[in-house]
């Protein structure tokens, strides 16, 4: 082994240490001390990488999991195998793309609300005028019976592909994140973990009401509310885009 | 019966029928740090690669009686999670591909490591995915040069190319010098 295979290894797999590198490092000072000062710069890049580590991220995996559980599908009766395995196909795929657009749409729900040009959001109290939030929610297709108190931030953020109005509600116990998705409805209501936060969706008109926060301990207000303002008129105006 | 990692990292043999749950916490247990910092080497973003790490093992569970042990299981992970990450950047490109905006809080031990870590993290960060990916896999992930090879879907010899520039870019970085004056820089 000559020099520049040495430190061709010593570049690209500082770890190796084989019988070749070694008897090389023996009879080459120069590639010697470079194979230590290697070994430093190794520790100082491993150190580097290994950014912290959130608190709790393995217990909020584990409930995650405990809160995503997809129910087996069941037939109900009899029915000829070639039908059965053909309905059980179709029912496994719909259901397999629903979860899959459940989850992700959850992870991005919570990665908008939590990326760092929203943070200011979080920190506004001051209520919106309520026609700025019934204005964002027209420019979505969808018209508010009422709304909703303590609003002070409102825009009509895209998530994905989904469309969405997102939100801030201000109120004693800390901000809520609420995102509405414009006609995506989830099949039920569940609560689940996203980035250090507690979670509920909510199927309601035509779509899914997200709320975000560090408690749950204003989701039935915020859900009645909401419900009340989206339910209780005609859910979609007409001639809107 | 299935070998997996317990907490403290000495591999233990559970029941396949019964034990699903016991299994699967056990790798969560064992492998959720460091698939969050790969996660986070990745994307640049906290809540994003938690949740690229959260999405990785709601996968991993629906698949968990493809694995066969641990050994297996790490590469397995990073591999999900990497196509994850592809698909959740398909929908929603990462407001800066490079995460050149370190939103970490630098809590590593000795203040006087703080400046010079912050310091190596922004020139990773500024690494190209092709350069920073494999170094992650090699230096945090422990995988051989064939592993990341194999991870990556591309030649060893790539990957050792890699890795290679990858170091000398960084060195470079931190130095403020060009990287390609030091590639041959031989005495």
């Amino acid at each position: 082994m000559d020099c520049l295979e040495f430190r061709r290894l010593l570049g690209s797999d500082p770890q190796v240490g084989d019988a070749d590198a070694r008897a090389h490092m023996a009879t080459c000072s120069a590639c010697a001390a470079l194979a230590a000062d290697a070994e430093a710069f190794e520790a100082r890049l491993s150190a580097a990488l290994a950014v912290p580590v959130p608190d709790g991220l393995a217990e909020r995996i584990l409930a995650a999991r405990r809160s995503d559980v997809v129910e087996p599908f069941q037939p109900r009766r009899r029915l000829g195998w070639i039908a059965l395995a053909a309905a059980a196909s179709v029912l496994l795929a719909f259901g397999v793309v629903r979860y899959r657009q459940a989850t992700s749409l959850r992870a991005m729900v919570a990665a908008h609300v939590t990326a760092p040009d929203e943070h200011d959001a979080l920190a506004m109290v001051a209520p919106v005028p309520q026609a700025e939030v019934e204005h964002a929610f027209a420019d979505r297709g969808v018209k508010l019976a009422d709304v909703p108190p303590e609003v002070a931030y409102v825009s009509e953020c895209p998530i994905g592909r989904w469309r969405s109005v997102h939100m801030v509600s201000a109120g004693t116990g800390g901000p809520v994140s609420v995102v509405y998705i414009v006609r995506d409805r989830a099949e039920k209501a569940s609560g689940f973990h996203r980035a250090g936060l507690v979670a509920r969706e909510v199927p309601m008109a035509d779509g899914t009401l997200f709320m975000l926060a560090a408690s749950d301990a204003r989701f039935d207000a915020l859900e009645h509310a909401w419900r009340n303002a989206l339910e209780g008129l005609p859910r979609v105006a007409s001639g809107a885009n | 019966m299935t070998e997996v990692a317990s907490q403290d990292g000495k591999p233990r043999s559970v029941g396949v029928a019964g034990n699903r749950q016991q299994q699967f916490e056990a790798l969560v247990r064992a492998h959720s740090g460091e698939l969050y910092r790969y996660a986070y080497w990745l994307c640049g973003q906290d809540a994003l690669a938690q949740d690229l790490v959260q999405e990785t093992f709601l996968r991993a569970w629906r698949s968990l009686d493809a694995l066969r042990d641990d050994i297996a299981a790490k590469a397995w992970l990073a591999t999900i999670l990497r196509r994850e990450h592809a698909r959740l950047y398909e929908r929603k490109p990462m407001p800066t591909t490079d995460i050149t905006d370190l939103e970490l809080s630098d809590d590593t031990p000795g203040p006087e490591h703080r400046g010079e870590d912050a310091v190596l993290r922004a020139a990773i960060a500024r690494l190209e995915p092709k350069y920073r990916e494999p170094l992650v896999l090699q230096v945090l992930g422990g995988f051989s040069c064939a592993e990341v090879a194999a991870q990556l879907g591309i030649s060893e010899s790539a990957v050792m190319t890699q890795v290679f520039r990858a170091r000398q870019k960084l060195r470079a970085l931190l130095d403020g010098k060009e990287p390609e004056a030091e590639l041959h820089g031989l005495p």
